[in-house]
């Protein structure tokens, strides 16, 4: 399967994987609401009778300048508490991302969303940990020798009294940090698929490491698939955060240009489970070219299974792993 | 070392072999009649070595003595030493820092005397004892060999090398760009009674000196292009060098620059010759930085009058010479930009208009900047706001669109003020305050919404009328902050001192609020008449019913009180709206700690509003300015919206990222 038809599957959405995008979504929605809490309830407690607070409809930034200036503790209360709830969201969308990459190798499996759902998270939880852990020392033993470079450049154009140069500098910057970006991503990404497609076949070291040689060997097609849904991440948002808010001067601009903000988060957790759905397509053909056996991809040609005899409607607790 | 002493030896042999411009070739004359008292003339020559980074210079000074006492002594400053190693004043009070800019550990400065001669009238030519007599080399002290007496004259030749460090404060070099401030020997004021006015180079201070007349021969490779103080009137050639004569009048410093890398633009404004050196390589921001010139003419003019010189230079300093950006001489300033800098942020419209204005606050309304520096910054800041406003509009005028966001300058004057408000007067020497940012913020930001708040104080027609009247009388002189509470006093027609001293050589502050709002049903008196005897209750009114006063009829009696804390008494505007749609604007001198507003038997109160207009922007907190009967919970939660995109954004980023 080569990479057009890894965007096809990534792209056909089906009930599992929007499912598990809403889960993706609301989760960080969830947090994203928690951590804003303190500052939420200050601005109301404040602003709510001061005339004076008027002009930040109109996006006055001094006002809220001033709000922060004059409510030193909001702040700090806000901003505080973002660093301990990122250590709890870890190990959240650690666990939903499990999920998300079984669901995707597994497409093929029956019955209800949550079951296997919540069986890949946990199944998933402790070998994806190991090998973002692992992916993420690889990337910054890699990105030593880059940021040299790239410190060297700076110190060579040290001279350069051309405002071009920074241009140049921060060109390079971007340039070299998005690909390591991309890079690393996919490293994880695909260590993952590659793990959920052979839960049992091999130590979670050596899968890292072919996992890891399969990105470079396929570095084009793998780093192109990355930065896309990369792009897509970023255009979308902008799309919804900036190109069509209309502002929030009344309260229905404000209401409209909230909803289109979370139309815009939502479509990202979308391509989130959706990029895992094209790195698990994309890997699929090379496992079964290895001679690994993997969970078969949807729609495909399944061994008829034992007629059951006629029973109650629910079926027995384990009964839908029977076969796969 | 030894090759040193011989080029200084060649280079002092050439001087006095020639003498620095030649009689024959005079310069041209830009006003007819002398616009300030000339106490100073300087003939020099600066020729740039862009190899040793060494300006080798000579300098004529004749000083004049303009007090009503005789000096036999002479004071210069040496501004470039305060760069020749780490314990000066300035780099001990700086740690090697300015503006966000840190000076460079491998590149010093200094001004090397290499020989001084003075000439006291028609006396003999003498060579004076010198001595340092502050706690570095940035000020000199000569005796001079005899007593120069009111209206008498000395004259001083001088030969002299200033080596410029990395340019991180002002003055210095990026690689081959050039930016020569400050770099000569420059005589002090004599202010009689008060001795020489001649303080160290502070890291919180600016400069202060005699206007006069400058001829200066620049010398530099061939291939630099030159921009400095006065008109160029001469160039000649000669080998890979190139000699620029430059003149100017009645101006307090002379100041130069060269690189090979600038590109020019140019305009004429009613006469003015408007000239921007572009770094090349930020040459599309060019006209933009000719708009903001000719926006900062066009503002000035109308606002305290005409520009006097025939030219106004813009230097716009390269990446890496920074530190040389947001400065102003006369006729010369340099801006500061960079070609990501977006059309929408407008910092350097801002640092140019600013700059412009110095030469009005400053240039001409000359005051001692090391101890009155709000007199040129604080002034200069409030006009540059006014000029701002009017060309991007008031509440844009420093971020037109930032993701959504927007400032005006005059914002950023509050929120800087907001920052620091109390810990010092703004009257102070510059080095005395508590710390860098403590001086930034009141020299300019609060010193501009003082002024702002004498604006709302007197009207703004009268205030132009009075500001405009006031720059009439000081331009060409060294005005003092006495000046400025005399004259404009004067040109009020009204006493101005109360309201302004507590502003200026105070550090109190005001926070007016909104402390309580009552509403109460006003209905006729219940109970006994303790004025019959025995009493009486009081009559019920016909046909009430229980609850009938709760409909509102009889009307509502009212109270509102307003805080004033701080030390600060202005007068404010307490703005009150009736649930019937009416408002009445009423007026508290901001005596007294409170003051409670009775509204007996009308409609019920649903909104105040203290200061509405927002004429009191020393006001530490104006989200507690006001009160409304009903909630709107609309700003907060497009704030909370806004803030989302940020906060929310961050866990979905991580999400996508892991």
């Amino acid at each position: 399967m080569g990479f057009a038809s890894a965007l096809k599957t990534a792209f056909s959405w089906n009930r599992r994987a929007l499912y598990a995008g809403i889960l993706l979504y609301g989760t960080t929605f969830l947090f994203g609401a928690a951590a804003l809490a303190p500052l939420r309830a200050a601005l109301h407690a404040r602003l709510d009778r001061a005339p004076a607070a008027a002009g930040l409809l109109g996006g006055d930034l001094s006002l809220l300048s001033e709000f922060f200036m004059s409510q030193p503790g909001v702040g700090a209360a806000t901003f505080g508490a973002v660093p301990a709830l990122l250590l709890l969201f870890l190990p959240v969308v650690l666990f939903l991302q499990g999920a998300v990459y079984a669901q995707a190798a597994d497409e093929a499996r029956e019955g209800t969303f949550w079951r296997p759902f919540l069986e890949g998270g946990i199944r998933f939880f402790l070998p994806f940990l190991g090998l973002i852990l692992l992916n993420l020392v690889l990337y910054l033993l890699l990105t030593v020798l880059p940021v040299l470079a790239l410190l060297g450049i700076r110190r060579g154009l040290k001279e350069a009294t051309d405002p071009r140069a920074d241009l140049l500098l921060l060109l390079l910057f971007a340039g070299v940090g998005g690909l390591l970006f991309v890079m690393a991503r996919n490293g994880a990404g695909f260590a993952r698929a590659r793990r959920a497609l052979r839960p049992q076949g091999e130590p979670l070291g050596r899968a890292f490491l072919r996992s890891t040689a399969f990105t470079f060997r396929r570095f084009l097609p793998v780093t192109a698939l990355g930065a896309l849904f990369v792009a897509l991440r970023w255009a979308w948002l902008g799309l919804f955060a900036f190109a069509l808010s209309p502002g929030v001067e009344t309260p229905g601009k404000a209401a409209a240009t909230a909803l289109l903000l979370q139309a815009g988060f939502f479509g990202t957790a979308l391509l989130r489970v959706a990029e895992a759905r094209a790195q698990v397509a994309y890997l699929r053909p090379f496992l079964e070219a290895e001679g690994t056996p993997v969970p078969e991809p949807e729609g495909a040609n399944r061994p008829e299974e034992p007629e059951a005899p006629p029973g109650p409607e629910e079926a027995p607790a384990g009964a839908e792993d029977a076969g796969v | 070392m030894r090759r040193t002493k011989a080029a200084a030896g060649l280079w002092l042999a050439a001087f006095l072999a020639a003498a620095p411009l030649r009689a024959a070739e005079a310069p041209p004359v830009l006003f007819s009649e002398p616009l300030s008292n000339r106490a100073v003339s300087y003939r020099m020559e600066a020729a740039w070595d862009p190899a040793a980074k060494v300006i080798r210079g000579t300098e004529v000074l004749t000083w004049r003595n303009t007090a009503d006492r005789p000096t036999a002594e002479a004071w210069f400053h040496l501004y470039p030493n305060a760069f020749a190693h780490s314990e000066t004043v300035f780099m001990r009070e700086s740690r090697g820092g300015h503006r966000g800019f840190q000076a460079d550990e491998e590149s010093w400065g200094y001004c090397r005397l290499l020989s001084i001669s003075a000439t006291v009238g028609d006396g003999p030519e003498a060579s004076p004892e010198a001595e340092y007599p502050g706690e570095d080399r940035t000020v000199l002290r000569l005796a001079l060999p005899e007593e120069v007496p009111p209206g008498g004259a000395a004259t001083f030749r001088i030969a002299f090398e200033t080596k410029l460090p990395r340019v991180f404060a002002r003055s210095g070099y990026a690689s081959e760009f050039v930016m020569a401030g400050q770099w000569f020997p420059k005589i002090a004021v004599f202010e009689g009674g008060r001795g020489w006015n001649c303080h160290a180079y502070h890291l919180n201070s600016e400069f202060y000196a005699d206007f006069g007349v400058y001829d200066v021969k620049v010398t530099v490779p061939q291939d630099h292009l030159v921009g400095a103080t006065g008109v160029l009137w001469k160039e000649e050639a000669q080998g890979a060098e190139k000699s620029l004569y430059f003149h100017a009048e009645d101006v307090h410093d002379f100041a130069w620059t060269a690189s090979p890398r600038y590109k020019v633009f140019e305009e004429d404004w009613k006469g003015v010759k408007i000239r921007v050196l572009m770094q090349a390589g930020n040459a599309r921001q060019g006209p933009r930085y000719l708009a903001a010139v000719r926006g900062a003419l066009e503002g000035f003019d109308r606002l305290l009058g005409k520009y006097p010189y025939p030219v106004i230079t813009v230097v716009d300093p390269p990446r890496g010479g920074l530190g040389a950006g947001g400065m102003e001489y006369p006729m010369l300033v340099t801006a500061m930009s960079h070609p990501l800098v977006p059309e929408d942020v407008l910092y350097p419209e801002m640092v140019i208009v600013h700059e412009f204005g110095h030469q009005y606050w400053y240039g001409m309304s000359a005051n001692n900047e090391f101890e009155e520096a709000w007199l040129d910054e604080g002034i200069n800041s409030y006009y540059e706001r006014r000029i701002l406003d009017d060309l991007y509009g008031p509440d844009r005028s420093l971020f037109r669109n930032l993701f959504g966001w927007h400032m005006g300058d005059g914002d950023s004057h509050r929120l800087g003020y907001l920052s620091m408000p109390s810990a010092d007067p703004v009257v102070r020497f510059s080095f005395r305050y508590a710390n860098n940012h403590s001086y930034s913020v009141i020299t300019y930001d609060k010193s501009a919404l003082v002024l702002k708040t004498l604006e709302h104080r007197l009207g703004r027609e009268r205030m132009d009328a009075v500001m405009k009247a006031y720059f009439a009388r000081v331009r060409f002189t060294h005005p003092t902050t006495e000046d400025f509470l005399r004259i404009v006093s004067e040109e009020a027609g009204e006493d101005l001192r109360p309201f302004l001293s507590p502003l200026l050589f105070g550090t109190g502050t005001v926070d007016f609020s909104v402390l309580s709002v009552r509403n109460r049903k006003a209905s006729p008196p219940k109970g006994y008449d303790l004025s019959k005897d025995p009493p009486v209750p009081f009559p019920k009114p016909q046909g009430e019913k229980k609850g009938e006063g709760k409909k509102g009829k009889g009307g509502w009696a009212s109270e509102v009180t307003v805080l004033r804390e701080g030390q600060l008494i202005l007068p404010v505007t307490v703005r009150v709206h009736f649930a019937d749609g009416t408002k009445r604007d009423l007026l508290w001198d901001g005596g007294g700690r409170r003051k409670t507003f009775s509204f007996p038997g009308g409609p019920k109160v649903v909104k105040v509003e203290v200061d509405p207009e927002g004429k009191v922007p020393l006001d530490r907190d104006r989200f507690n300015n006001g009160w409304m009967d009903k909630a709107d919970k609309t700003p907060a939660s497009a704030a909370a919206g806004r803030m989302c995109l940020a906060v929310q954004g961050l866990f979905a980023f991580l999400a996508s990222a892991l």
